[in-house]
């Protein structure tokens, strides 16, 4: 039986990825705010053009694509919901939603709503789709939980850890970061109670400088792994905890 | 690029396994939000789209962007019969069995109206609209397919240009718009076709948004809700070849019954 992996932020290049790969071996529900991910789903599939009807690999097992902003509280109730409605459970939580490429300018006050909203989408946001799941299912299914070693990882970055070099216009990005990295360690011990584990990766650049599949190989090591509470570090060649 | 053929060229494949060897990306997506259409981008191998993104280059300055399309900030041709060359690509029965196979529609009669549009930047926008509309052609086809020809029967209205044409009416079935020429696509070039869930709808707020990458595709069954339109131009000007299969009117009355086609000028807003 395929895995339940519930992806927010699946219509970036890692979730794409994610779903391409590995959507034979979980059950993937793929949250996306603009963009869906680059991948077979239930409302897109691919074909040969030469032969329309004969089934391409490729869609063998389309991902359940759920569009929403999870800004909005209710958008992350209603993403919950569905995934339980489609699959009746979550074994993976895989936290990639947020606001990468935004560069506010600490200087500059006219930029509070743009600080704002990656601080919530980038540190909170993984907390409240945690809870949403938490309170739905985990909570009441401890030995399930740890039978089935369901997990949550939130997708940090190495932007987030002290002593990276910092580069300008990116401070709330970082500090963002840095919170994810804190409350994936707290969250760690309050869900360590119903048996769910809680990590983070925080890899550098992908895929400037990391290539996009050792992100992959390293969330599936995290989901099929016995820890919690820690933040994975990748950079190039090297892997580490923190 | 030489025909396989002693008497054909390699724009005019006869059926559609043909196209193999024009093809690039054997992959394109059929989608169904906010209603079915397929998407398609690096259709053509790099040498095959080269050859008709020059011969569309070659006709925009020869016919100087062509003339205005009434209801429409754009400016057209229409490919006839008398064409030669690497469009007829698209007028070929290789690429009309091709786009009925990918859009899933069987009761395509083989008529075919072929054109080119330019957009000129920061040209206005269009309006969701259907394309279920009526086509007038001059004769059934001798061999598969044939083209509208302007020169014989007004392909809008069935007004014919000589008293021995007895003019034929069907109905689009299928739309295609393959974009080229087109410099490569950035936000602020705009000039997407949008996709709407009805005619209600802003053309500047689309479901779907198709942006106009070179050698790339859009097509779906032109349906009582297919509703699309230019969401207007930005920074770069849009080319496309736009094209439609057809059908009997009866089949569309047997499907969705009498009256649901649409005239030419209807519907806009």
């Amino acid at each position: 039986m395929r895995r339940v992996c519930l992806f927010t932020g699946a219509g970036g290049l890692l979730g794409s990825a994610w779903c391409q790969t590995l959507a034979g071996e979980y059950a993937i529900v793929a949250s996306y705010h603009t963009e869906p991910p680059k991948a077979a789903t239930q409302d897109s599939w691919l074909l040969d053009p030469v032969a329309p009807r004969r089934p391409v690999s490729e869609s063998e097992h389309p991902v359940f694509a759920v569009r929403a902003d999870l800004t909005e509280p209710s958008e992350i109730d209603r993403l919950v919901e569905l995934a339980m409605a489609r699959f009746g459970r979550v074994d993976l939580l895989v936290n990639a939603a947020a606001e990468v490429k935004t560069r506010a300018e600490t200087t500059d006050p006219r930029l509070i709503d743009a600080w704002t909203r990656q601080l919530v989408l980038n540190a909170l946001v993984p907390v409240q789709v945690a809870a949403a799941v938490a309170h739905v299912f985990w909570r009441g299914d401890e030995s399930g939980n740890r039978a089935n070693r369901r997990n949550v990882i939130n997708v940090s970055s190495t932007a987030g850890l002290p002593g990276f070099v910092p580069t300008p216009g990116r401070a709330v990005y970082a500090a963002s970061k840095a919170a994810l990295n804190v409350l994936t360690r707290r969250m760690a011990v309050d869900y360590q109670r119903f048996g769910v584990r809680v990590n983070a990766v925080a890899p550098t650049n992908f895929p400037e400088v990391l290539p996009t599949t050792d992100v992959i190989e390293s969330l599936r090591r995290l989901d099929s792994g016995q820890m919690t509470g820690r933040v994975l570090v990748l950079e190039d060649g090297q892997t580490r905890w923190r | 690029m030489t025909s396989d053929r002693t008497t054909r060229t390699w724009w005019q494949p006869q059926r559609r396994a043909e196209l193999s060897r024009l093809l690039w990306h054997r992959r394109w997506w059929r989608c169904t939000s906010p209603f079915p259409h397929v998407r398609a981008v690096n259709v053509f191998r790099p040498a095959v789209y080269t050859a008709l993104e020059r011969a569309y280059s070659q006709w925009q300055q020869e016919a100087d962007g062509g003339s205005q399309l009434s209801g429409h900030d754009l400016c057209g041709a229409t490919i006839t019969s008398a064409w030669t060359g690497p469009l007829c690509l698209f007028a070929s029965p290789g690429w009309h069995d091709l786009i009925a196979g990918v859009t899933g529609v069987s009761d395509v009669t083989g008529h075919i109206n072929l054109g080119l549009h330019h957009h000129e930047p920061y040209s206005a926008p269009g309006f969701p609209h259907t394309d279920l509309n009526p086509g007038w052609f001059a004769e059934e086809p001798a061999d598969r397919v044939v083209l509208a020809e302007p020169s014989r029967v007004e392909y809008t209205s069935g007004v014919t240009r000589d008293s021995d044409t007895s003019p034929v009416q069907v109905v689009r079935a299928v739309a295609v718009l393959f974009y080229l020429a087109n410099p490569r696509w950035k936000p602020d070039h705009q000039g997407q076709t949008g996709l709407y869930r009805s005619a209600r709808d802003a053309a500047s707020e689309p479901c779907a948004a198709i942006a106009p990458h070179p050698n790339s595709l859009v097509a779906f069954e032109c349906t009582p809700w297919s509703f699309h339109g230019f969401v207007g131009g930005g920074s770069a000007p849009r080319n496309s070849v736009v094209q439609w299969l057809h059908r009997r009117p009866a089949a569309v009355d047997a499907r969705w019954g009498e009256g649901v086609v649409v005239g030419y000028g209807e519907g806009e807003k």
